[in-house]
């Protein structure tokens, strides 16, 4: 009998397949590299995203039975100073007081982050095709805008939230004042989590603190969604445009539940749901 | 390998599978164990070079999939470390550990340098990072666990063939 690792040419054979066919794959186009990541993202990781998504709520229930045991053990406002816990519920209290405003063209989503190298940029969201998502829908939060749909399947979807260097959102200041582009910090370090608002017009001079919301321009994102807030000038040495730093209103990676917009609600738009602060 | 043992052993490399895709998300660490790499090389002591390779194949797509920008470098890189790990197998295995933490380690490092490469989203400082310090520090952390684990296959595992 041979010896399990002694190689045939079947062995060969196998290898010499898998290494073209890894090359084959490199060399796709973009459009296909994604048709083909999608169909395995469909057959293996969909049904591990939602035995991750229970492992969440697992997870959470362990979290809730801690905080009975404290309970027991100590009092009542002790286990609600949790600041996890608290954290959570206000972020659940605020996108029920998001749905109940809304009404209508969202669907509510888990959001898991799916770590690549480096930092966390995409998320998977529990709901797909089948609950009415489609590719460009925008995902958000009570606080503002997360991220944008980027790849959809039957019961899952892949979102790409800040600070993916491929999501761009058309800003203007809550005011109307300044349109630009907003978009990552290429910088890394404490200003890594930064964005840029690119483009706006010199004219435009705007104070430490003002707050950007999406401009409508486009068609992706309707207007008036809080990005974040102005925290400084980027000086790019342009003589007719300035670029700004902004803080985003949300930081994706504390997310753990988020809306998603059908498109019939972008083309509705939301107006006046986020009132200024 | 009785079938019992096989069953155990399929169990065990099942769940260091589920693993990969539940704990580590959760835990959310810059540094992480791959337990996929770990299983490929678990599965590489047991198996023909060819499946090894295979294996490692199928592995890095999954792991691609979720870059899809550098889809298709994982898939090499892990077929590669399958293969590797199963031809070494014969010489070494059997009589050291060692050989396979490092090749769990060696593995771990190049499927992240391969992955940042081919996506060409880290550049300057963000890349040398990454590649310089996590993913080191990752593959290290891979091997400690890796090595574990292989002493306690190697238990299961066949030696090395004598002549």
């Amino acid at each position: 009998m041979r010896g399990a690792s002694e190689e045939t040419r079947t062995d060969r054979l196998l290898v010499w397949a898998c290494v073209v066919a890894s090359v084959i794959l490199l060399m796709l186009s973009p459009a296909r590299q994604e048709r083909a990541a999608s169909a395995v993202r469909e057959i293996v990781i969909a049904p591990l995203a939602a035995l991750q998504v229970r492992t969440r709520l697992v997870q959470r229930a362990v979290t809730s039975y801690d905080s009975l045991i404290r309970l027991a053990d100590s009092t009542i406002r002790q286990a609600q100073t949790l600041p996890a816990v608290q954290a959570e519920n206000a972020q659940l209290r605020a996108l029920l007081g998001l749905g109940a405003a809304l009404q209508w063209g969202f669907v509510p989503a888990e959001a898991v982050p799916s770590r690549a190298m480096g930092d966390a940029h995409t998320v998977v969201l529990s709901a797909g095709s089948r609950q009415g998502i489609t590719t460009l829908s925008p995902v958000v939060a009570a606080s503002g805008v997360v991220g944008l749909v980027a790849a959809v399947e039957e019961m899952t979807s892949l979102a790409i939230v800040w600070p993916h260097p491929d999501l761009r959102v058309s800003a203007t200041s809550r005011a109307g004042v300044g349109f630009g582009i907003v978009t990552a910090h290429p910088e890394d370090g404490s200003d890594a989590f930064l964005l840029e608002w690119r483009g706006v017009p010199f004219r435009d001079s705007l104070a430490v603190g003002t707050e950007i919301v999406s401009s409508g321009v486009g068609g992706v994102f309707p207007a008036g969604i809080p990005i974040g807030r102005v925290v400084g000038e980027v000086d790019q040495g342009s003589a007719w445009s300035r670029t700004y730093l902004v803080q985003p209103a949300v930081r994706p990676a504390d997310l753990s539940a988020v809306m998603i917009l059908t498109i019939p609600r972008v083309a509705a738009g939301v107006d006046s749901l986020w009132p200024a602060p | 390998m009785t079938i019992p043992s096989r069953l155990t052993f399929a169990l065990g490399i099942a769940l260091l599978l589920l693993l990969h895709h539940t704990v580590r998300p959760l835990l959310g660490w810059r540094i992480e164990v791959d337990w996929q790499v770990i299983a490929l090389v678990l599965v590489a002591l047991r198996s023909r070079p060819g499946i090894a390779a295979l294996v490692g194949f199928v592995l890095g797509m999954v792991m691609d999939a979720m870059v899809p920008a550098a889809f298709g470098a994982g898939a090499l890189v892990l077929t590669l470390v399958g293969y590797a790990a199963a031809r070494f197998r014969a010489g070494f295995f059997g009589a050291s550990v060692l050989l396979g933490t490092v090749i769990i380690g060696l593995g771990k490092f190049l499927s992240d340098v391969a992955v940042v490469v081919a996506e060409g989203r880290l550049r300057g400082v963000g890349f040398a990072v990454q590649v310089g310090l996590w993913s080191p520090l990752s593959a290290a952390l891979t091997a400690m666990v890796g090595a574990g684990l292989l002493g306690l296959a190697r238990t299961e595992a066949p030696g090395p063939r004598r002549r």
